[in-house]
């Protein structure tokens, strides 16, 4: 029997550097053996935990989630999920475009924290004008990749969004 | 009752709407509404999603959802569109099947409603069965309302839960020789039609019985009740000093009253 493979790559409030992945493929197909991920940037370069020598992670097919620690900044990345037979043969495989910016989330709700505990904070013009880029950095990643499939343009906004979080004593 | 995150979302998104739609109509005005609001509503409303999205139990949810609402101008206008749109879960509707045809008949000792009755239960004991069905009920090619028209009574009451159909006012409205009535069943059943009093009520001597003292309106039964009245002593009347409740309605037991004689314009106010 056949499964209909599926999976998905969640991140979780306080670990922006990590992607839980859980599998959810329906059905059974006795001859998996073991999973592989492959994440690859809008450059072409494979994302590894540290300490991996391949350029995939390794999902043991008795665990149905993993979390691994991958990201050091947001990323759109294409992620690829192989059910591999015993023989390392690809069975099944799928391949979503994700997109993961938890740190400028983060980074976002401490300053719309900040201002609901210093209200003047919205008279600021430079305060206001960076908020609202942030923003729209982020709204932009997110349209790039789930309106037009564009990794490159979701991480250059990703990048956009970074540089105001980096800088926060110059932009807010 | 606090708010729910959910709801602040709710809210703070047809908020931005709106301060939007009135910042565009204040500056043709010459209008003072901070024109980044909008866009503050939006941007915050935005990280309070963000926040519950990943955790429902943030401590920080709940100063950001006050912030939020602190900065909503137009809170109520929003709560209340939601609560008319969304205020609770809409069960789904069941289509229903056709409604049975229309009931026509001739008001005899022998018909569905023969001659001098007001009542009959339409539950399948005897005759059809409407339950779950609303209808409209015609007497004499004439539309009947449940609801008092014009300072009068209502024609009918309809339950589709136990079928009952009831003739009103239960004095004067009895079936009559020769009358021709249709029962008018109609989807969109299923749920109880409880019709209910719209205060107050303005009636005149024309709208008492035959008694000149009794008004009759059965969905008036069980209010209490306080009247303001014309043409007597003292305009404020109580019960049970100047009216006592009758099955069906009110007796004013004013000494001399009586609307067969005087013209009088009574309000007739809800207490409880």
């Amino acid at each position: 029997m056949a499964i209909v493979e599926n999976f998905t790559a969640t991140q979780a409030l306080g670990f922006p550097s990590q992607i839980a992945f859980t599998d959810t493929s329906t059905g059974s197909d006795g001859a998996i053996a073991s999973r592989r991920i492959y994440l690859v940037d809008y450059s072409g370069n494979y994302i590894v935990e540290d300490g991996t020598s391949t350029d995939y992670e390794v999902w043991a097919y008795a665990d149905a989630t993993i979390t691994l620690d991958l990201l050091e900044i947001d990323m759109a990345l294409y992620i690829t999920v192989q059910w591999l037979n015993s023989g390392g043969g690809v069975l099944y495989e799928k391949t979503e475009l994700t997109l993961f910016r938890l740190y400028s989330i983060t980074y976002y709700i401490y300053l719309i924290k900040t201002q609901s505990s210093n209200i003047k904070l919205r008279e600021n013009a430079n305060f206001y004008l960076n908020e609202i880029r942030l923003l729209c950095s982020m709204q932009e990643a997110y349209d790039a990749v789930y309106y037009a499939g564009d990794i490159a343009s979701a991480q250059a906004a990703l990048t956009r969004a970074k540089q105001l979080v980096d800088n926060p004593s110059y932009f807010f | 009752m606090p708010l729910t995150v959910p709801q602040q979302i709710s809210i703070g998104a047809l908020c931005a709407l709106y301060t939007s739609n009135e910042l565009e109509s204040g500056t043709r005005h010459g209008g003072v509404i901070d024109p980044k609001l909008p866009h503050l509503i939006y941007a915050v409303n935005q990280g309070l999603k963000w926040l519950y999205e990943l955790d429902t139990t943030d401590s920080d949810l709940v100063p950001i959802g006050n912030y939020l609402i602190s900065i909503c101008r137009q809170q109520f206008r929003a709560q209340g569109v939601l609560a008319l749109n969304n205020g609770g879960t809409v069960a789904p509707i069941t289509p229903n099947n056709p409604p049975p045809n229309d009931i026509d008949f001739i008001v005899s000792s022998t018909s569905l409603i023969p001659t001098g009755d007001t009542e009959i239960y339409l539950d399948g004991t005897g005759g059809p069965d409407l339950r779950g069905y609303d209808i409209d009920f015609f007497r004499g090619s004439q539309v009947q309302y449940t609801t008092p028209q014009q300072g009068g009574a209502a024609y009918y009451s309809w339950n589709n839960v136990t079928g009952l159909l009831r003739l009103l006012p239960t004095v004067g409205g009895q079936a009559l020789v020769d009358e021709p009535m249709r029962i008018s069943p109609k989807t969109g059943g299923g749920a109880t039609v409880v019709p209910t009093q719209e205060y107050p009520i303005v009636i005149t001597s024309a709208d008492f019985e035959a008694d000149g003292v009794t008004y009759l309106n059965s969905l008036i039964v069980g209010d209490q009740l306080f009247l303001l009245a014309n043409n007597v002593p003292n305009p404020a009347l109580f019960a049970p000093t100047d009216f006592v409740y009758v099955s069906g309605g009110i007796e004013i037991i004013l000494s001399a009253f009586n609307a067969n004689v005087f013209d009088y314009t009574i309000v007739i106010n809800k207490i409880n």
